[in-house]
């Protein structure tokens, strides 16, 4: 796989910006995208993601740090003269000029002739689903349409590179995920590379081949979304994506496992590969992988005794709120079968050694 | 799809547009319209404040230093007395207005359902852009001593003798200047009252409030910078009037405004005149910043709201829609009166007839007062247009204290009355030994013009999505490209209104007209003289084509620049002089 993207040590702070800037601490943010892959820039507002996103489409010039769009710097570039192309999170469409026209005005700024220009917009109409379209105006379009027309006016043009920004912020849920997949099959039809921004963890998962999760201007962690629940490296990572219960405290080696001991209980797992030195660590103890038992008898490593605080029903599970007499709070899922478990009973919850994860403590470090 | 267009690295840019070399946030674009106020405003200031320092040798002025002038002020108590005297008629005009514009402004903000407003709006904003001179006169004709109000009272037998409205108690001046200053303290407090969330009117509800009390209590306090800017900006505009109280008052209704006047006109006395204005000039700041103080600690109340109460009120409906019938009657009048072939002005009407209007064409004067108003008017509104925009792209993509340096500097002709910088022109120009002519009319006109386009055009622009642009760059427009395809032909409404409402507010400028004219007649100008020296039913006639003429392009612009903006307020296009 050749790369298609590549940001190196980025940087940015703008004029009488409080808090966190991007890229500030470390290196700076950076990160090399394959042809043809979707990457997804994840995470909360003011993170920087949407900053990163900008300086890629070059409408924001980076302090520091360069943008190498399949090998060439890019960096000093404005945007119009970037092969990337963005999809507005407000769609940004003109509002006086008709659907045709918005999706032909990249094809006419590149100087397209007016016969390819109109086999191209109709192209790039159909592949979104709004074929023979063209003359509508934009005010007509619903919500879902103008995203589609968004999609098509970016793509028509061929770009390297596709910007998502927020992209589906406005629709509604069933919508959304409707686009979801729309994209992804687009992004396989015309082989582009996305970068797509998301503050929505469940839909950087559905759609990302891998995802950056972004913490105040820097990256946390970047992997494919199955191996972000797996394996997340710091507790902000696990509890943005909400992997499970994040446990501090003093954990020690114990030859190949790591170890924590609280006056409630132990808990013990394997150190993780990439783990150098003793930074301070943290347990993620995850939310699916726990084994309800009755409680009596010793208690094991990897057992917790404690109390249901509150169960919520969503529909296809139970989670509980369990917690421990010395009032640590753990978030756990249970199957239907357990619709006799109520507010008020004890119960006893244990993990598989491997299911207990050891991460970077972020908030400590 | 293997469509591939190479927009990489080291690709010229199509058609480049080599004229164009700076940044659209660059402050070169507002050095023309500032260069304009700089030479317009700021350095004929500068030397009214040295001419007040010069001593005046028959009708000459010397080159001496001197503090005289400001020894006679001092000495001679008239100036002091007449200044306080003109202070408090200005504000118990002022106050009458805003009292009396509340209701109605109360009722359109709160009671008309919102696509409705935009009409009620226009028809009680409208009128603060046409001829100041003809609303004066059309009071005259009404209140005057043989005006239509005593005629007709005179003729049912209610009373022998006619009532003095005009004269002694100065009662005329405050009507008519309570009705000159509705339209302005309507659209302030308008745009205050429509900026509060009829939530909150609710919420003080649901706690128990009463109706008197959510009035006292929210909304008043709500709308208090609304009312207090019209009523700063309502004695400013009488403090700056020459015209109204000698019009209808002679000379014993003069303010403070005509003995400033006087120094300049017969008594040649430039530099006590110029004293009195810096002194004026002084009032005014300090009036608005006590308004800026005031009201600056206000909240900021949220946005323009779109919400409302449809809750009938049948007193506030009545009270408004006389509101409307007394700021129009007035002008309706002028109209029959202009077709009523008595050849003396007034009742009965005894016939329908043209012959008014085309005896206006054999008027020699006034066919050249004519072209000066088409002259002076296309110079104004063309310079303004262009320099306004451009000073408009500037201000609307930027930040910081640069561009509220720029605004501020721009919008100064706004916040002064026109009387001051008028007197400014000329004695500019007395200091440099210029003659007056057409040109300085051309001047004063895009002086005042130039802060309306840039405010109407900057709150059009800003009112865009900036991402727009942005889209565009990103499909491949250089910024050039993009401001040409995407903003300019969103803000050309704005642009089209500009032009339309300032092209009707040159045309019937009179108050700094008439002072920096040299011996050329603007069709105002000409209407002014005929007042004087008697009315004639040709007068009416005159007055109702320049009216039609105001009314048509003002609506024309109010309308154009609400074209295709869904979203804003109806009153962005008309509050466009109230941005302060």
């Amino acid at each position: 796989m050749s790369i298609a993207l590549k940001c190196s040590g980025l940087a940015k702070r703008y004029p009488g910006q409080r808090g966190p800037a991007l890229g500030e601490t470390g290196n700076g943010v950076s990160f090399d995208v394959d042809k043809g892959e979707l990457f997804a820039l994840l995470g909360p507002s003011g993170c920087g993601k949407t900053t990163t996103l900008r300086i890629i489409g070059g409408f924001v010039t980076p302090d520091k740090g360069s943008v190498l769009i399949d090998d060439q710097d890019v960096t000093g570039l404005p945007a119009h003269r970037r092969p990337t192309n963005t999809v507005f999170q407000s769609y940004a469409l003109f509002p006086h000029m008709r659907l045709g026209a918005n999706t032909a005005f990249g094809l006419e700024m590149a100087g397209i002739a007016r016969k390819e220009r109109d086999e191209r917009v109709s192209e790039s109409l159909q592949m979104v689903g709004l074929g023979g379209m063209e003359k509508s105006r934009v005010s007509e379009l619903s919500g879902g349409q103008q995203q589609r027309a968004a999609l098509a006016r970016a793509l028509a043009t061929g770009p390297k590179i596709l910007l998502l920004d927020e992209p589906l912020g406005a629709l509604d849920l069933k919508l959304r995920r409707q686009m979801q997949d729309e994209i992804v099959r687009i992004k396989e039809q015309t082989g582009t590379t996305f970068i797509h921004v998301t503050h929505d963890q469940e839909e950087a998962c559905a759609m990302a081949d891998r995802i950056a999760i972004m913490d105040r201007g820097r990256i946390a962690q970047i992997d494919t979304p199955e191996e972000l629940y797996r394996s997340p490296r710091t507790a902000y990572v696990a509890k943005f994506i909400n992997a499970g219960t994040v446990i501090a405290g003093d954990v020690q080696r114990a030859g190949s496992d790591l170890r924590m001991e609280t006056p409630d209980f132990t808990l013990e797992g394997p150190a993780p590969g990439w783990l150098a030195g003793m930074p301070p660590l943290a347990a993620v103890l995850p939310r699916t992988r726990a084994e309800i038992v009755d409680p009596g008898g010793p208690l094991a490593v990897n057992q917790i005794d404690g109390v249901i605080r509150r169960r919520v029903f969503t529909g296809s599970q139970y989670e509980l709120q369990v917690a421990t007499a010395n009032g640590t709070e753990i978030e756990v899922v249970a199957g239907l079968d357990f619709a006799d478990l109520h507010d008020g009973n004890s119960v006893r919850l244990g993990w598989r050694r491997d299911d207990v994860k050891f991460v970077v403590d972020s908030d400590a470090a | 799809m293997s469509v591939h267009i190479d927009q990489g690295a080291g690709k010229p840019p199509r058609r480049a547009l080599n004229w164009f070399r700076f940044g659209l946030d660059s402050p070169i674009l507002s050095m023309p319209a500032i260069l304009i106020i700089v030479i317009g405003v700021f350095i004929p200031m500068a030397v009214l404040a040295v001419y007040t320092f010069r001593p005046t040798v028959d009708q000459q002025i010397l080159p001496e230093w001197t503090l005289s002038n400001y020894a006679r002020l001092l000495e001679a108590s008239v100036y002091g007395r007449m200044l306080i005297y003109s202070l408090f008629f200005a504000g118990l005009a002022a106050a009458i207005s805003v009292i009396m514009t509340f209701p109605f402004a109360y009722f359109v903000a709160t009671k008309v359902a919102p696509r409705r407003r935009f009409i009620w709006v226009a028809l009680a904003a409208m009128q603060f852009f046409t001829s100041y001179l003809i609303r004066v006169f059309v009071w005259m004709n009404l209140l005057g001593d043989g005006g239509l109000l005593n005629e007709f009272l005179i003729g049912t037998g209610l009373i022998s003798e006619p009532l003095w409205l005009f004269g002694a108690n100065k009662a005329g001046i405050v009507i008519t200047f309570v009705y000159l200053l509705a339209p302005l303290t309507f659209l302030t407090t308008y745009i205050a009252l429509e900026r509060c969330n009829p939530v909150l009117l609710e919420a003080a509800a649901d706690m128990g409030a009463k109706s008197w009390q959510r009035l006292f209590r929210v909304t008043l306090p709500m709308a208090r910078s609304g009312l207090l800017g019209g009523f700063v900006l309502g004695m400013i505009m009488i403090l700056g009037d020459y015209i109204t109280p000698q019009l209808i008052g002679g000379t014993e209704g003069y303010l403070y405004s005509n003995i400033i006047q006087l120094q300049f006109g017969s008594s040649v006395q430039w530099g006590m005149g110029a004293t009195l204005a810096l002194v004026l000039m002084v009032v005014v700041f300090a009036l608005l910043l006590a308004l800026r103080w005031i009201s600056g600690g206000a909240p900021e109340v949220g946005t323009f709201t779109r919400s409302f109460n449809p809750s009938p009120a049948p007193a506030l409906r009545t009270y408004a829609i006389l509101f409307l019938v007394m700021l129009y009657l007035p002008i309706a009048l002028l109209f029959i009166l202009a077709f009523n072939d008595r050849p003396m002005i007034g009742f009965p009407f005894t016939g329908f007839t043209l012959q008014w209007f085309s005896a206006v064409f054999y008027d020699p004067l006034l066919i050249e007062s004519m072209k000066n108003s088409l002259t002076v008017s296309a110079i104004a509104v063309g310079t303004s247009v262009v320099l306004g925009t451009l000073a408009a792209v500037y201000l609307a993509r930027s930040k910081g204290p640069m561009r509220q340096t720029s605004l501020a500097i721009i919008s100064i002709p706004v916040l002064l009355p026109p009387m001051l910088l008028g007197l400014a022109i000329i004695i500019g120009l007395n200091a440099l030994g210029l003659s007056r002519g057409l040109w300085t009319i051309a001047l004063g006109h895009t002086v005042l013009s130039l802060p309306i386009v840039t405010l109407l055009v900057m709150i059009r622009l800003e009112g865009l999505d900036r991402n727009l642009e942005d889209a565009a760059m990103d499909l491949g427009a250089t910024p050039a490209m993009a401001f040409l395809r995407i903003s300019v032909p969103q803000a050309l409404p704005g642009i089209f209104a500009a032009a339309l409402i300032t092209l009707a507010l040159s045309f019937d400028e009179f108050i700094l007209t008439a002072l920096v004219t040299g011996s050329e007649s603007t069709l105002p100008l000409y209407i002014y003289g005929a007042l004087r020296f008697g009315v004639t039913p040709s007068v009416v006639a005159v007055s109702v084509m320049l009216l039609t003429a105001s009314f048509t392009l003002l609506l024309a612009g109010v309308l154009v620049a609400n074209l295709g903006q869904r979203k804003g307020s109806p009153s962005a296009a008309a509050g466009l002089a109230l941005s302060t």
